[in-house]
């Protein structure tokens, strides 16, 4: 994985996870999974990228979360999308069409300013 | 080694690379168990190589922890960590020191050295000698 696709990737992480975060409450593992099985394992991230980034959100108030007991004694930390963080969502996402747009404007890539027009 | 034993084994090699232990460090260690164990339940995992290959080597683990960690929090680490050592060398030192100066001490009070001296008297008899110590 090159460094660009990793930085990438960071900048990329909050609004991915909160959009997953949208339709349920996940534990970590399903989020990783998520990200590989959407993207046919192209978007994938390291599990301690990942947590960074929720703990951060859990840190802000954009998420939160609490423990479910699997089993007899394991437990799994599941992550919930709070009010401010789909306000938080909404306003990531419009930031990210703007820039993907411009950039597409930019290198003058027809095909990608028609995606983000769909 | 059992399955668990070399999970075990992998979390502690984790914990050991990252270096510095901060409450991000602490809770990502336990999130970290609680994957590995979701992903051998799904995937019937039988060896390690295995968990390597989904999560990635211990150093990986690590080295990502420490490229996304809050900058801040690290140098607050490394900062007291500094500090801690600086200040055992110090104690370390001061103990030393203080440690020879009792030795030399009691070595001193120990080895009692006296001198000899003859007094002639007036009348040009010599009296007994004296230990001055």
């Amino acid at each position: 994985m090159s460094q660009q696709q990793d930085n990438f990737k960071r900048g990329t992480a909050e609004m991915l996870i909160l959009h997953l975060l949208q339709e349920e409450d996940l534990y970590g593992y399903q989020i990783t999974r998520a990200f590989k099985d959407k993207s046919n394992g192209v978007y994938t991230m390291g599990e301690a990228a990942l947590y960074l980034v929720l703990y951060r959100l859990v840190e802000l108030g954009y998420i939160t979360d609490y423990e479910k007991l699997v089993g007899a004694r394991r437990k799994r930390r599941y992550y919930h999308l709070e009010d401010s963080g789909r306000e938080y969502y909404n306003k990531i996402l419009d930031e990210y069409f703007i820039i993907t747009k411009s950039i597409a404007q930019i290198l003058d890539r027809e095909d990608i300013k028609n995606v983000l027009e769909k | 080694m059992s399955l668990k034993n070399e999970i075990n084994s992998y979390v502690k090699n984790i914990q050991k690379q990252i270096l510095y232990k901060t409450k991000e460090s602490k809770q990502l260690i336990n999130d970290l168990k609680a994957n590995i164990a979701d992903y051998v339940e799904e995937n019937n995992v039988t060896d390690i190589s295995e968990i390597r290959q989904c999560f990635g080597s211990e150093s990986e683990i690590a080295a990502d922890f420490l490229a996304n960690a809050d900058i801040k929090t690290l140098k607050r680490k490394m900062t007291v960590k500094s500090l801690i050592a600086v200040l055992v060398v110090a104690v370390i030192a001061v103990w030393g020191i203080g440690m020879t100066v009792a030795v030399v001490d009691s070595l001193n009070a120990t080895a009692a050295y006296g001198v000899e001296s003859d007094i002639v008297d007036e009348d040009g008899s010599m009296s007994n000698a004296s230990l001055e110590v």
